[in-house]
């Protein structure tokens, strides 16, 4: 009789080819890693183990682990001089803008040496309660004058533009090292507009909620849903729709979560009808009603001021004040005002001059604005740069490096460690700046800069795992397919301390296909997953 | 499901445009995607020119005439001609899968309708490649769907059941005449012609059985299998009251005589299930099945019912969920990107990945198709495939995008215009929440200072506008009704 064989374990397709090299372009290789972004998909048919915190996480005393940071992102490049007028060079000031200078009597002094504008009065409440601190002269060196590159350096804070991650993204990787088959039950930031920037991108995932609009992100915050489920068209497309949309809903895993808080949390006072209004109004309610998430990025538009600045930057700057004076008398109706710090950030500042359409063009450097009772006291921190030595062409010279500020936050604010900070910022140690909080002595323990490290090297014909064990222990590696199914075991033994390498390829013993995979390691009690490509 | 009439009324009458049911880029790309695996824009601006009569007729005559996929050299290759080629078997088996399932996928891309019906066939006659493997066998099986998709169903039926797939599969090859199996008669009327229960008995199998014995000889596995009247139930069997000492062509000679009209309700429900709505107007079934009874001719009941009303009406466009295939088959004729091979070759991996696995559906029943291929797992797997494409075109050939864009929307300016151009593209209905398009415009303009639009500085020459549409199409390809045809 015959001999019926079946062949299960065969896998069709191709076998791996040895193609000639192909240059993949490094930010969309790692960009494509990652499941569909943050705060959608779980994996499939992956079983919920408890996640133990890392280190990191558990270091965060109670005291600062409700600190919430608050990213307005002034989109189109900020015109500094016209927001925090230099009165003590008030002259060079209006030589160089006669017709868009602010003129002094239409400024309200912060200090002897600096003004603001009529349409930022609503902010004097928080300035007078010292609420509000400006950092002068925020830039790095030769300072991008191009929206993209300006903004893609403001988040990577990599000034040649190669980086494809965030600086938040990269803290979000380390404090999050299971995120892809384990992700927090919250999302780990809030992001409202600037789709597509690399603020919450880490090395293999986007770490954000992300929407396009505040209408968007309240009609999930109050339904719960992504995707209405209350109205169809009829007949067997509208059944249809439901059901797409019912499922699409639950894949992603954030929209419950969000309108529960958003339930829990009230609006005090009421916010201007305004871009910077809604989305504050809806961060508030989300602060308050506990979700707990602690990062949030909102973003104003139109800053791009060429021409009829005037006009333009008034109606942006009454909307910037009101809403985030509103904001934080919101907060404080429900004791969180004291843990939430709010800063803005521009990808640069605009000429010292105007420019022939009432306008300015795209500059340097800039002021950077901080709110919040929990930087005690208002001020001026650094040095304003000197009108009358920019760099031949209008543009101001930098005082202040923008990622001592960011190291600043991460530190003192948020009360990262500091060797994590350094890492967050691409491995280089910034100065800290003293911005008026701090993180209250923790007697930490020194972490173990030798910790574990893990990371996929691609070569042209290989993805090679590499491993960093501080210690022996005994490691265990497995690899999934997208669907959350397990594929096959890359390594279960004891390993000793040090780096080592493990070929996928050749591990594993079932032909893989180009794509995407997942791997996931095991030492200690703690769980690492990432992304890998096998191409 | 719940029982009620369906809310489709129309006949299968031929469909003939009006103000109400114009013929518009809506029904044309309804029909490529039902018909075939969608179509680029330059085949639907064609297909507007023409009345659908013309272009149904078209699209079906295309599929008539192709040829069928070349005879490869291993067509008959049995372990031993490996062997005398100094090849390894498994290397070589894998190989030709491969080669051929590429070819059909190329073929979904060109000849829609063959290749769909091709799918469509090998989940009706379904065989699981896992079970037989080797490659000639695949050939065979698949070379009878190729040749009988649009011709006599009755012909097709007596085919299919001696291909070696078939046997092995539904264990024919080890039905004989001392130990019976009844797996392929049982599902031979089940199944494949009749439905459950419907017209035959457990007697009636049991007999038939007998009838189909003597197929059961091969040298091994790797080779065809022959009928050999050593094994042959040499004795009277009785099926559907005819009494008579029946082989297997007797079979389907008295099922055909005894059993017309129900063969024909089964299929014409299946068709109907497959090109329509897995909703089902029996009275527009029942009308197919009057006509099918007549000929059994396939060609002839679809072009009947794609030319029909019923087929182009308003409520019965989107009503259908993708298959992993539709879906991916459909983002690349619909975009026109290029694909590097390994990623076509990829395609085989990713599909079966999210659930369709090219023969080897599920089980003997097939993939029951529409809302069976979704979950959230499968829905998150479609996603990641999709964004994997769309890197990958970032990656390779970028200045695609900024064309699509421009072919889509005649080269505006105006991003709420461009993104709905490109969003309409895709679905099959404009959508149901006009808000959105608004948010989708939101995602497309990216970083770009408002002013820019306003001031229509901004247009698709910038070089923003590759990175731009990528993130306008991860967005999209998230949208429910992506996921409708």
């Amino acid at each position: 009789m015959c001999d019926n064989q079946s062949n299960k374990e065969k896998k069709f397709g191709t076998s791996a080819h040895d193609m000639e090299h192909k240059k993949w372009n490094r930010r969309s290789f790692l960009q494509a890693l990652g499941l569909s972004g943050a705060g959608t998909m779980m994996l499939g048919g992956m079983p919920l183990s408890a996640s133990s915190s890392t280190k990191l996480a558990a270091a965060i005393s109670d005291s600062e682990s409700d600190r919430i940071l608050v990213i307005v992102r002034l989109k189109g490049g900020n015109d500094g001089l016209n927001t925090i007028v230099p009165i003590y060079d008030y002259d060079t000031y209006a030589t160089n803008r006669p017709t868009i200078k602010h003129n002094l009597n239409d400024l309200t002094a912060l200090t002897p040496d600096f003004g603001i504008p009529n349409a930022m009065t609503d902010l004097l409440n928080l300035w007078d309660s010292g609420a509000m601190k400006v950092v002068h002269g925020v830039g790095y060196e030769n300072h991008s004058q191009s929206h993209f590159a300006g903004s893609d350096i403001w988040a990577s804070i990599d000034p040649t533009n190669n980086s494809t991650s965030g600086w938040l993204g990269r803290h979000f990787e380390e404090l999050y090292p299971e995120y892809l088959l384990n992700p927090p039950v919250i999302p780990a930031a809030v992001q409202i507009g600037s789709i597509g920037n690399l603020i919450f991108d880490g090395e293999s995932n986007n770490y954000a909620f992300s929407v396009a609009n505040p209408e968007q992100l309240e009609a999930i915050a109050e339904s719960g849903t992504v995707h209405d489920m209350t109205s169809f068209p009829d007949c067997i497309y509208g059944e249809q729709l439901e059901f797409m949309r019912g499922t699409t809903n639950t894949t992603y895993q954030y929209a419950g979560t969000i309108h529960d808080a958003y339930s829990n949390g009230v609006n005090s006072f009421e916010y201007m009808d305004s871009e910077l209004g809604k989305q504050l109004s809806i961060v508030a309610r989300l602060i308050k009603g506990n979700l707990g998430t602690k990062i949030y990025m909102v973003t104003l538009g139109g800053f791009d001021t060429h021409a009829n600045q005037l006009e333009e930057h008034s109606t942006l700057l009454t909307d910037l004040s009101n809403s985030i004076k509103t904001f934080f008398d919101d907060l404080t109706q429900g004791g969180f005002d004291d843990k939430v710090l709010a800063m803005s950030i521009s990808e640069f500042g605009r000429r010292t001059f105007e420019n022939g359409s009432n306008g300015t063009d795209h500059g340097k450097a800039a002021p950077l604005m901080l709110f919040g009772p929990a930087i005690e006291g208002n001020g001026f921190v650094g040095t304003h740069p000197d009108l009358t030595a920019d760099d031949g062409e209008g543009n101001l010279n930098y005082t202040q490096d923008f990622r001592e500020v960011y190291a600043s936050i991460l530190e003192n604010w948020l009360c990262i460690e500091s060797g994590l900070v350094d890492e967050a910022l691409l491995n280089t140690t910034y100065a800290r700046v003293d911005l008026g909080f701090n993180c209250s002595a923790l007697g930490v323990e020194d972490f173990n800069r030798d910790r574990f490290k893990h990371y996929v090297l691609y070569t042209e014909t290989d993805s090679v795992l590499k491993i960093t064990n501080p210690y022996t222990q005994h490691t265990v590696v497995k690899l999934y397919d997208i669907m959350g199914r397990e594929i096959g075991t890359l390594k279960n033994a004891m390993l000793f301390a040090g780096e080592h390498s493990i070929s996928v390829k050749n591990t594993i013993s079932t032909k893989l296909n180009v794509g995407q995979y997942i791997y996931r390691i095991s030492v200690g009690n703690q769980n690492y997953s990432k992304s890998l490509i096998i191409r | 499901m719940a029982v009620f009439t369906s809310c489709i009324t129309s006949s299968l009458q031929p469909y003939v445009p009006t103000t109400e049911s114009p013929w518009n880029e809506i029904r044309v790309r309804h029909a490529f995607r039902r018909i075939g695996y969608d179509a680029s824009k330059s085949m639907v601006n064609n297909a507007l020119t023409i009345s659908p009569d013309v272009f149904i007729d078209q699209l079906i005559n295309e599929s008539l005439n192709a040829p069928n996929w070349p005879t490869p050299a291993w067509a008959e290759y049995t372990n031993d001609d490996y062997d005398n080629l100094g090849l390894d078997f498994d290397e070589q088996t894998e190989a030709n899968h491969g080669e051929l399932m590429f070819g059909l996928i190329n073929q979904m891309q060109t000849v829609g309708l063959k290749s769909r019906l091709i799918m469509f066939w090998s989940n009706h006659f379904v065989t699981r490649l896992e079970n037989y493997y080797a490659s000639n066998h695949l050939y065979e099986y698949f070379n009878t769907l190729e040749t009988h998709a649009l011709g006599n169903f009755e012909d097709f039926v007596r085919a299919i059941g001696k291909t070696t797939a078939m046997l092995i599969f539904l264990n024919g090859a080890e039905n004989t005449s001392f130990s019976p199996n009844e797996n392929y008669a049982r599902e031979l009327y089940e199944l494949f012609t009749l439905g459950v229960d419907n017209g035959y008995t457990q007697q009636d199998i049991v007999e038939t059985s007998k009838a189909l014995t003597g197929y059961n000889h091969w040298q091994n596995w790797t080779y065809p299998l022959y009928f050999d009247s050593s094994t042959f139930s040499d004795t009277n069997k009785t099926i559907f009251n005819q009494t008579g000492n029946w082989d297997y062509d007797d079979v389907i000679d008295i099922l055909f005589q005894q059993k017309a009209p129900l063969v024909a309700q089964h299929i014409c429900k299946k068709l109907y299930t497959y090109f329509v709505s897995a909703t089902v107007n029996e009275d527009v079934v029942t009308e197919m099945a009057n006509q099918f009874v007549l000929d059994f001719n396939i060609e002839n009941i679809l072009r009947t019912l794609f030319k029909s009303q019923h087929f182009f009406d308003q409520k019965t466009i989107g009503t259908q969920i993708k298959s992993p295939y539709d879906m991916s088959i459909s983002y690349l004729k619909v975009t026109g990107f290029t694909l590097q091979q390994e990623f076509y070759e990829g395609m085989i991996w990713f599909n079966g990945l999210i659930g369709q696995l090219m023969f080897d559906p599920v089980d003997v029943a097939g993939w029951q198709g529409d809302r069976d291929w979704i979950n959230s797992s499968t829905l998150g797997g479609r996603w990641e495939i999709l964004q994997w494409f769309i890197w990958h075109t970032w990656d390779s050939n970028n200045e695609e995008l900024r064309t699509f864009a421009i072919e889509s929307s005649d080269n505006s300016n105006d991003p709420y215009v461009i993104t709905k151009a490109i969003i309409d593209r895709f679905m099959p209905l404009e959508l149901f929440s006009v808000e959105d398009y608004q948010a989708a415009t939101d995602v497309f303009k990216h970083d770009l200072p408002e002013n820019y639009y306003e001031n229509q500085i901004w247009n698709l020459q910038w070089t923003s506008v590759p990175y731009q549409v990528v993130l306008l199409l991860i967005h999209v390809i998230k949208f429910p009704e992506f996921q409708l045809k």
